[in-house]
């Protein structure tokens, strides 16, 4: 379930039916393209994004904000850092 | 050492030899870039697409980002899995190692891809966890200069757990680097690299299983090179290389192949490449394996295929079953006996 007082995603990013590593490379082309501060969520149907994501964030030092589940759709709020 | 802040781009696989290459090169105070090549090839993607699992039940992980993570160090996941790397993989220059590993080749192309990536940092050199004499084919002296040579990267590439063994290099004697603080290792023994990781207190790694790389794979080879010498221009297409990884391959003639589903994770990304120009072959009525032909098959091909489909499914002791063939709006049905033993047919396995 969508946790609470998450913020309006400025982007947003579907990479349902993609799997490792094409969500956290497409994930990383638009963090590039944002200035920080701003947040992107991405969706996506790899339910290895529960790891990955966490561990792309802590190598790259961007914030992740919230990881959560919808049904098969695995959900993530991450905030540019640097 | 000179003032300069040094920076290098680590290729960082996520394995155990590569991860230490990194920890040993931070050590000295470099500043380091790691980049993961994504090729297209990759065992864990397909694993996660067809819903696999790891023997404890987790999800197959990655390794790079699960290192880099744990390295704390920045780290670009670069996609080179377009056209211009499968013509390197289909016609390649130095050939294939025992499998459809062109290694030569491929090295060669990521390095290339890391000078440019050196180069746009602004770094010092490039480093790998490569260790002499650990693989036949990329990882020997004399192949590695190759490599070196056919990048552009000659002189400007460390293997920080061999070094001791190599020529210096320009990092090296430019003291960028402190050589005395790099290792010999050499050969295919962990022993070394598993006391270096005790050392650096580097707990969490992959065993050493053939890496993440469909080419090093002994029946992804097979296929492969069935599959190449059907086509003079060698062409592959992106979308054809999960269809190579999954299932069992049977050839029935030089224009007809069939691929049938192991699991209900295999059926499903079969069923979604059952379309045309491709048949979907399935028992009609009953659970069981989806099929997959390509090619035009004879009538009597048409019967074979059907025979294996039904071996693989709930009516597979049935006197007859009515095994269903699509394409687009082309639907045909066939009443054969299924195969009663995979033995009357295994001279047909891919």
């Amino acid at each position: 379930m969508k946790p609470e007082n998450l913020p309006v995603p400025d982007r947003s990013l579907d990479a349902r039916g993609k799997f490792c590593p094409v969500p956290v490379v497409e994930l990383a082309k638009v963090i590039k393209e944002l200035p920080a501060g701003q947040v992107v969520e991405v969706w996506a149907t790899d339910p290895g994004m529960q790891a990955d994501v966490p561990a792309w964030c802590r190598a790259k030092r961007q914030e992740l904000l919230a990881l959560w589940s919808e049904g098969k759709v695995f959900k993530a709020q991450v905030r540019k850092v640097v | 050492m000179s003032t300069k802040k040094v920076k290098a781009i680590g290729l960082l696989s996520g394995g155990l030899d590569s991860t230490l290459a990194h920890a040993v090169v931070k050590a000295q105070g470099v500043e380091v870039k790691a980049i993961n090549f994504y090729t297209g090839f990759c065992i864990v993607e397909t694993q996660r697409r067809l819903g696999r699992t790891r023997k404890d039940g987790s999800v197959p992980r990655n390794d790079a980002l699960h290192a880099a993570a744990g390295l704390e160090t920045d780290i670009e996941m670069v996609d080179i899995s377009g056209p211009e790397y499968l013509e390197v993989i289909t016609k390649p220059k130095y050939g294939y190692g025992a499998n459809a590993n062109p290694c030569v080749d491929c090295r060669i192309f990521m390095f290339k891809k890391a000078k440019e990536i050196m180069e746009q940092e602004g770094a010092d050199f490039v480093f790998t966890g490569e260790v002499l004499g650990q693989r036949p084919k990329s990882q020997r002296r004399d192949t590695m200069r190759i490599i070196e040579r056919d990048s552009g990267l000659t002189g400007k590439v460390i293997r920080p757990l061999s070094a001791k063994l190599l020529e210096p290099t320009v990092p090296e004697t430019e003291k960028l680097v402190d050589r005395e603080k790099l290792l010999d290792i050499s050969g295919r023994s962990r022993k070394r690299q598993m006391e270096l990781a005790d050392q650096l207190k580097i707990a969490d790694y992959p065993q050493p299983a053939g890496g993440c790389c469909f080419l090093t794979d002994e029946s992804f080879g097979r296929r492969f090179h069935d599959l190449m010498a059907r086509r003079p221009d060698r062409h592959l297409s992106q979308d054809e290389i999960p269809l190579l990884a999954t299932g069992r391959h049977f050839r029935l003639s030089g224009n007809a192949k069939l691929i049938v589903g192991r699991n209900e994770g295999e059926n499903v990304l079969l069923g979604d490449y059952a379309v045309a120009p491709r048949w979907k072959v399935e028992v009609a009525g009953l659970m069981g394996a989806v099929g997959v032909l390509e090619g035009e098959p004879t009538d009597e091909e048409r019967v074979l295929a059907s025979r294996i489909v039904a071996r693989y499914g709930k009516g597979k002791d049935e006197p007859q079953v009515e095994v269903e063939w699509t394409r687009g709006e082309d639907k045909r049905r066939i009443a054969v006996q299924p195969f009663r033993e995979e033995k009357d047919f295994d001279a047909l396995r891919i």
